[in-house]
C-alpha cells in the first residue's frame, strides 16, 4: 500500500525557492567543543529513534571516534536556485529571477545511524549530522527550512563580522525569546550567543598561552601553507583538517507537522537528510582555541534549548554560559545543497482508519548506486 | 495517537490564541466575483487526488472584501500553560472575503450553505506568529517590515509594508527590502453614519449586514457597550511541499478556525474616500496583487507623501510602480479576540 501522489498549489504569495541550491563564496568559521554523549543520545532518542525499538530498524548514536559539537556562522553572499528549469510550469524559471543572501548559523553534532542486524548493519548504517539549532537572517529560508527540509529554522538578528583586532571574528544571534517563565512576560530580542577570537594565527594578538593547544601544530607558515594546498584538494579536506573542515555534511532532520486541533498529536513525521558538498575550500585558517570567546545565553526560554548541546543545570542562570572551544577555524567554500531524501516515514495513527503506510529508504549512500538512485522507497510494514 | 516531538523550534504559540486589546483597521474593497472563483477552484475545489465533500462558491452579486490591519498589543497563547504565557507584540495585514460552502453528499447534491471567510494571504512582523500561523493554521503569511503610526485621532494613520524579496526578476537581481503597500487616512477622515454610507453604496448592503450577522459589527448596543456574536469562521488550505517532488505535498488538508470579538468599542465608519490605498509592483509580489485586484497600474506617483526610506533599520525599496485602489468603506475598532482551531475538515490522499 502506498500512499497517492498530492498535488502542492503553489501559491501567489508564497516566495519559497525549493531547493536543490548553489551557494558560491560562503565564509564559514567554524568552532568545536566537548559534548557530552549522554545529550547527544538523549538528542537521538527523542528526534531520531522515532517509535517502538523492537519494530525499528536502525538507531542512531553518538559518533564515539568525534565527541564534539559545532557551531558555524555562514555567510552566504550570493544563493542561487539550481533547480532544472522544465520544473517550472510556465513560470519565471527560479534560476532567473535573481539571488538572495543571508547569514546562517547552526549548532551540528555528528550522530552515526547503524541498521539493524548482520546485513542491514552493513547496508543501512551511515553517519550524518544532527542539527539541534539552526537560525537564519532571511525569512524566505527560515521557511523553507521548516516546512520542507525538517530543519526547526528560526528567524534571527545574526552579527557576522570582524571584532576587536582586524581579521579577528565577531558572531553574535539575537533570538526573540521570553527573560522569564513568568505569566504576562512580554517577548523581547534577546542574547542568545556571541563569539569572538584573536586573529587567525600565527598572531601575537593573542593573550592566552598557545603552548597549552594544538593549535602550535600549525604555528608556522609552512604548516600553513601545506594545509591550504591540502584543502584545495577537497578530497582531502576532511583528513588534512582533522575533520573540522567538512567536504560533504549530511544533515538529518525531523520533519514533522502537527493536527491543527490537537498540537500534541502529528500529522506527519519523516527522517530527512540533505548533503551540504564542500568544494572549492580556499583560504584555511585557525584560531588559537584559547582565544576563543564563546558564551550561549542561559536566560529563560533559551534554556530549553541549550540542555540539548550544553551542560547547563536544570534552572536558567540568567548569565552567559562559557565555553571552551577545543578548535576553531576560518575557510571559504563553494556549497551545493542538494540529494534531499526522505530516509523514513513514519506510519501515523489516525482515528477510525489504519494507521497511514509509512515508508523507508535508509541506504546508505555508498550503496545507493546500486540500488537505483531514484527508486521508489519502500513500503513499511 | 502518534505524539508530536516538541522543540524549542516548534513549541511556540499553540492554539487557541487570545489578544486583548487588539487595534483594528479594516479596508472594504470591491473584488471581482470571477477572481474570487477562480481562487477557490484553485485551493479548494480541485481533486488533490481526491474530492473534498465540500464545495466553494463566490457570494452572488457584487463581492467585497476586508484588507485588515490588526495591530495586537498583548497577544498570547491559551493552550495548556499559565494564562499570559507565550505573550508578545505584533501586527498583521490579511486580506480577506465571504464565500459560501456547501456540503457535497454522495448525491452529488449540495446541502448545508454556510459562509466562510478565506484569506489568501497575510503578513505579519513577528517570526513566531508567521511560524504558527502557517504551519497551525495554515495560513499563507509572510515576514514583512511594518510601520504603522496612528495620529491623534482615529481618523488619521498612516502605514507602511515592506518584504524581502526581489523586486524585478532577472539572473543578476538580488534580494533585498521592498516596499509593498501604503495606506493612509487623512487628517479631515470623520466619523459617518453607517445607514447613510450604505445608501450611498447599496452593493455594500448585503456584505455589512453579513459582517453584523458574524458579530464583528454588532448589532446590539447593550449599556453602551456592543455585544459579541459567535464570530466568523475562517477556512485555510494547510499544504506543506514534499522534499524530493517540489510540486507534491507531503501534507494537505482543509482546516476551520473560529475567530470571535468580545468587549467591542471605539467603533468608527468612514467613507472610503477618506482613505489611499497604493499597491506597490515588485515581481515579487506582483503576482499576488494581480490575482486579487487585477494588473499592476503604471503609475510612479505615491499620493501618500514621501515613503519611508529605512525600515527596521533596512533599506527600502519603493522604486516600482504603484496602483491606486479604490476604498468603498473604513471601519475602525478596539476590541478582544479569540481564535480557536475548529479542526480539520478534510485531509487528501488519505486511504
Amino acid at each position: 500500500m502506498t500512499r497517492p501522489r498530492i498535488p502542492y498549489v503553489q501559491s501567489d504569495a508564497s516566495q519559497q525557492v525549493p531547493p536543490p541550491y548553489h551557494f558560491p563564496g560562503v565564509t564559514v568559521n567554524a568552532f568545536y567543543w566537548e559534548v557530552s554523549m549522554e545529550r547527544v543520545q538523549a538528542y537521538c532518542d527523542r528526534y531520531l529513534n522515532i517509535g517502538d525499538e523492537a519494530s525499528r530498524d536502525y538507531v542512531y548514536r553518538p559518533v564515539p571516534t568525534f565527541p564534539y559539537a559545532s557551531v558555524l556562522f555562514l555567510d552566504y553572499p550570493t544563493m542561487i536556485s539550481a533547480i532544472p528549469d522544465g520544473s517550472m510550469h510556465g513560470a519565471v524559471p527560479y534560476p532567473e529571477r535573481g539571488a538572495i543572501s543571508q547569514t546562517e548559523v547552526f549548532v551540528a553534532m555528528p550522530v552515526m545511524r547503524y541498521g539493524k542486524g548482520g546485513v542491514k548493519l552493513i547496508t543501512d548504517s551511515a553517519v550524518e549530522w544532527a542539527l539541534p539549532f539552526i537560525v537564519v537572517g532571511n525569512p524566505m529560508s527560515s521557511v523553507c527550512g521548516r516546512e520542507m527540509l525538517g530543519l526547526g529554522k528560526l528567524l534571527a538578528d545574526i552579527g557576522n563580522g570582524e571584532g576587536r583586532y582586524p581579521d579577528s571574528f565577531l558572531g553574535t544571534v539575537k533570538l526573540p525569546g521570553w527573560r522569564d517563565e513568568k505569566p504576562g512576560t512580554m517577548q523581547e530580542t534577546l542574547d542568545f550567543l556571541r563569539i569572538e577570537t584573536k586573529p587567525p594565527l600565527p598572531t601575537h594578538a593573542g593573550t592566552q598561552p598557545r603552548e597549552r593547544t594544538f593549535a602550535t601544530l600549525l604555528d608556522t607558515r609552512e604548516a600553513l601553507w601545506g594545509l591550504g594546498n591540502l584543502a584545495n584538494m577537497a578530497n582531502y579536506v576532511d583528513k588534512a583538517s582533522l575533520s573540522l573542515i567538512p567536504t560533504s555534511m549530511r544533515t538529518v532532520g525531523l520533519k514533522q507537522y502537527r493536527d491543527a486541533l490537537d498540537p500534541a498529536r502529528a500529522v506527519y513525521q519523516a527522517l530527512v537528510t540533505c548533503r551540504a558538498l564542500y568544494s572549492d575550500v580556499r583560504d584555511v585558517c585557525f584560531y588559537n582555541p584559547l582565544d576563543v570567546d564563546m558564551s550561549f545565553y542561559d536566560v529563560g526560554s533559551f534554556h530549553e534549548m541549550l540542555k540539548v548541546f550544553l551542560e547547563v543545570g536544570d534552572e536558567p542562570t540568567g548569565l552567559p554560559h562559557s565555553i571552551n572551544a577545543i578548535a576553531a577555524c576560518r575557510f571559504v567554500a563553494d556549497i551545493d545543497y542538494d540529494q534531499l531524501r526522505v530516509i523514513r516515514e513514519f506510519p501515523i495513527d489516525r482515528d477510525g482508519m489504519p494507521p497511514t503506510p509509512g515508508s523507508s529508504d535508509m541506504i546508505a549512500r555508498w550503496l545507493r548506486p546500486l540500488k537505483g538512485f531514484f527508486a521508489p522507497r519502500k513500503g513499511a510494514a | 495517537m502518534t505524539a508530536f516531538v516538541e522543540s524549542f523550534s516548534t513549541n511556540q504559540l499553540l492554539p487557541p490564541w487570545r489578544s486583548e486589546g487588539l487595534r483594528n483597521w479594516s479596508f472594504v474593497i470591491a473584488v471581482e466575483t470571477s477572481r474570487i472563483q477562480r481562487h477557490l477552484d484553485r485551493y479548494f475545489n480541485a481533486p488533490a487526488p481526491d474530492r473534498a465533500p465540500f464545495l466553494y462558491a463566490a457570494l452572488p452579486g457584487p463581492n467585497y472584501g476586508l484588507l485588515c490591519v490588526a495591530k495586537h498589543k498583548r497577544f498570547s497563547s491559551l493552550y495548556g500553560r499559565p494564562e499570559g504565557d507565550n505573550t508578545l507584540t505584533h501586527t498583521e495585514i490579511y486580506w480577506t472575503f465571504p464565500v459560501t460552502r456547501y456540503q457535497v453528499t454522495p448525491d452529488n447534491l449540495l446541502v448545508d450553505a454556510v459562509t466562510v471567510w478565506i484569506q489568501p494571504f497575510a503578513f505579519d512582523n513577528n517570526s513566531y506568529v508567521m511560524f504558527s500561523a502557517r504551519e497551525i493554521w495554515g495560513t499563507e503569511m509572510e515576514m514583512a517590515a511594518i510601520n504603522l503610526i496612528e495620529g491623534a485621532t482615529p481618523g488619521e494613520l498612516m502605514i507602511d509594508l515592506a518584504i524581502e524579496g526581489i523586486a524585478r526578476f532577472s539572473p543578476k537581481a538580488r534580494s533585498h527590502q521592498i516596499g509593498c503597500l501604503r495606506i493612509g487616512m487623512t487628517q479631515e477622515a470623520t466619523g459617518i453614519a453607517l445607514a447613510g454610507m450604505l445608501d450611498d453604496h447599496p452593493g455594500l448592503q448585503d456584505f455589512v449586514t453579513n459582517l453584523i450577522g458574524a458579530g464583528i459589527f454588532t448589532a446590539g448596543m447593550e449599556d453602551g457597550e456592543l455585544t459579541a456574536g459567535e464570530g466568523i469562521e475562517v477556512n485555510t488550505l494547510r499544504q506543506f511541499r514534499d522534499v524530493f517532488d517540489l510540486d507534491a505535498a507531503a501534507y494537505r488538508a482543509i482546516v476551520s478556525s473560529r475567530t470571535t470579538h468580545s468587549n467591542v468599542r471605539e467603533m468608527t465608519f468612514y467613507a472610503g474616500s477618506n482613505a489611499k490605498l497604493e499597491l506597490f509592483g515588485p515581481h515579487a509580489i506582483a503576482e499576488t496583487w494581480a490575482s486579487m485586484f487585477g494588473l499592476p497600474g503604471i503609475d510612479r506617483t505615491t499620493l501618500l507623501g514621501p515613503p519611508p526610506p529605512v525600515m527596521d533599520g533596512e533599506e527600502t525599496d519603493w522604486s516600482t510602480p504603484v496602483t491606486h485602489v479604490e476604498v468603498a468603506l473604513v471601519v475602525s475598532y478596539s476590541a478582544d479576540a479569540r481564535f480557536d482551531l475548529a479542526g480539520t475538515l478534510h485531509t487528501y490522499g488519505q486511504i
